[in-house]
């Protein structure tokens, strides 16, 4: 935990590692992505089509919408908690989810024995997995930067954004699986 | 030790995926087939019109709804016809079923080419061997297949090359199969898999019960041979994978770090793999059991469609020709010879019909976990779980622990230094306003 309070890794560092993490819990995924591509775009470019490509392309998109909606988050809270507890917060979170996703990319390892259970894994897997590190990560924040006083506050800002993101990202999926394929 | 032990555990997850998960393969020594090399080679040579001053053939390239493809359909029904023999005489070869093909620019007509080999005995069952014979090079115009290089050798003149054989094998030889045999050469394959989504379209309830399996064969001379039957163990596949092992056969299982593409090309499966893609698909959406033959290099790092490692895939390429499929892909000779080899013992196994009709009784019983709707719903209620329980904790939390304002007031000094008043509370906070450099504040007032 010293790490993390002492924010002994650069973030610049920290990012990135966040980023590899990320294509890792995508890399199932973007994997059959990558093959999907070999096949519409055919086979010229053949080095394109490989398990490098996919954790790269699986880890860009996630990391540019986690530092992006993290900004704004965090920023509009800044008056609540405190512009040194946001930082502290700020940092602490991408550990959290580094964290996460390496437990994701190591229970995606269930489908390539089981690949039946791909579809419903990686949809509850994920949501399991974060849910409960988000919620290690609002004690973690409770007992380390926050007054008492902020805990309510830090519950519905933390865990009603975590819900309100990943809830409207489910739905999405709902709609477009069942209305639009 | 704990800082080693976890990249230990990537590592070894890497290994187990890579390794671990290529699928159960044997591979033995060549043993005593019924069929040889020379007969398939000799076949796809007939199929494509190959002669020593066209090392291509002059079949053309055979896109689909095309004249050439048009031209092949009745070129494989010629070539059936000479083998009927009289141990068959009941034996028909049909362009029976022709259909249109909807293109980008209109409408085309493409055929299914079907040869009915019926049992010696007197039976309703069936079972179907199929094939796509077309042809479709990613650089090809629908309906005109003047310049094109490609004559689409590797895909799919080799699962013609197979199918024929064993259709020319049963009408040399007769039925005495306790079920009738059907050999589909299936049009506009490559396009759709219209052909045999049609033929599967076509059939009655009555045909659809009666047939006891579809075997499809196609894209042969790859690394590896393999055979896929469905997403989850099937009995029928055992019994062709025991067959192939007792005969020595090498048959790879699809290994199962096949990536899977997130799409739906099978009915009630949510992602599609190598093993899937084929004219096998439209029959096992309609619950009949099938086995799908090809070859393919499935594995490592790369995810591609690869045929062959370390060299290109020349599938829907100008370069799927008979030159270079006969210095580049010499395996499918003896691939195809091999799968010949396998389905025709199978077939003769005594127990082929009762584990056929135990496997159809069994069906596919797992289209709900190949569905993501509910995972979804689950996903989303558990969000909500989630989202409940915040709220119930902050309300907790701000009666446990209320947020009392520290309220200052402003005060602002201007006459005198009230801020150093000896007895000025700690919550008062003072502003000075300070008088502007030779002039009064209050000009102006």
């Amino acid at each position: 935990m010293k790490l993390i309070d002492n924010k002994k890794i650069p973030s610049g560092v920290m990012i990135a590692l966040l980023g590899l993490s990320f294509g890792l819990a995508e890399w199932f995924t973007s994997r059959g992505v990558v093959a999907n591509l070999s096949i519409e775009l055919g086979y010229s470019m053949p080095y394109l089509y490989n398990d490098i490509i996919a954790i790269v392309t699986g880890a860009l998109f996630p990391i540019l919408f986690y530092e992006v909606i993290t900004t704004f988050a965090f920023r509009i809270n800044v008056a609540r908690f405190g512009a040194t507890a946001v930082g502290q917060m700020r940092y602490a979170l991408r550990y959290f989810y580094f964290v996460a996703n390496l437990v994701i990319f190591a229970l995606n390892f269930i489908f390539f024995a089981e690949p039946i259970a791909s579809v419903w894994g990686t949809v509850v897997i994920k949501t399991l997995v974060l849910s409960v590190f988000i919620v290690l990560y609002m004690w973690y924040c409770a007992k380390r930067y926050l007054t008492n006083t902020t805990w309510g506050a830090m519950c519905y800002q933390v865990g009603g954004m975590f819900v309100i993101i990943y809830g409207v990202l489910a739905v999405l999926q709902i709609v477009v699986g069942v209305f639009l394929v | 030790m704990k800082k080693r032990l976890f990249p230990l555990i990537i590592v070894a997850m890497l290994v187990f995926c890579l390794f671990g998960c290529a699928g159960e393969s044997f591979n033995v020594k060549e043993n005593s087939l019924t069929f040889t090399a020379l007969e398939i080679e000799t076949n796809l040579k007939e199929f494509l019109k190959i002669t020593p001053s066209d090392p291509d053939g002059i079949l053309g390239n055979r896109t689909p709804t095309s004249p050439s493809e048009k031209a092949a359909a009745e070129h494989i029904r010629d070539m059936i016809q000479g083998a009927i023999t009289d141990k068959v005489s009941n034996a028909t070869v049909e362009l029976s079923q022709e259909f249109d093909v909807t293109l980008q620019n209109g409408k085309g007509k493409s055929r299914n080419v079907i040869v009915k080999v019926p049992s010696t005995n007197e039976t309703a069952k069936r079972v179907i061997i199929g094939t796509s014979y077309d042809n479709l090079t990613q650089s090809a115009k629908l309906t005109d297949d003047v310049g094109e290089a490609s004559t689409g050798a590797f895909d799919n003149a080799t699962g013609v090359a197979v199918v024929s054989t064993l259709a020319r094998y049963y009408l040399q030889n007769g039925n005495s199969l306790p079920f009738d045999l059907e050999f589909v050469f299936f049009g506009a394959g490559s396009y759709g898999r219209v052909g045999s989504v049609h033929y599967a379209r076509e059939m009655s309830v009555n045909e659809k019960k009666d047939t006891l399996m579809m075997i499809n064969v196609q894209r042969l001379g790859g690394s590896n041979l393999y055979a896929y039957s469905d997403e989850v163990k099937t009995k029928h596949f055992d019994l062709f994978y025991n067959t192939a092992k007792g005969s020595g056969a090498v048959i790879n299982e699809v290994p199962s770090s096949a990536p899977l593409i997130p799409a739906e090309y099978l009915s009630g499966v949510e992602y599609v793999h190598y093993g899937m893609l084929g004219d096998h698909a439209p029959f096992l959406e309609r619950d009949i059991p099938v086995i799908n033959y090809f070859s393919g290099y499935i594995g490592g790092f790369d995810l591609s469609n690869l045929e062959v490692k370390g060299d290109k895939s020349v599938a829907s390429t100008d370069d799927d020709t008979y030159t270079y499929i006969s210095k580049h892909r010499k395996n499918y000779a003896s691939q195809g010879a091999t799968v010949c080899s396998v389905i025709v013992s199978t077939l003769e196994k005594a127990n082929f019909v009762s584990t056929l009709n135990a496997q159809i009784a069994s069906g596919r019983n797992y289209v709900w976990a190949t569905t993501s709707v509910w995972a979804q719903i689950i996903s989303v209620g558990l969000l909500a779980i989630l989202g409940v329980v915040m709220i119930i904790l902050a309300h907790k939390f701000e009666k446990k622990y209320p947020f009392v304002p520290k309220v200052k007031k402003l005060k602002i000094a201007v006459f005198g230094m009230d801020y150093e008043k000896v007895d000025a509370k700690e919550d008062e906070i003072f502003v000075d306003v300070k008088r502007p450099e030779g002039g009064n504040p209050f000009d102006g007032y």
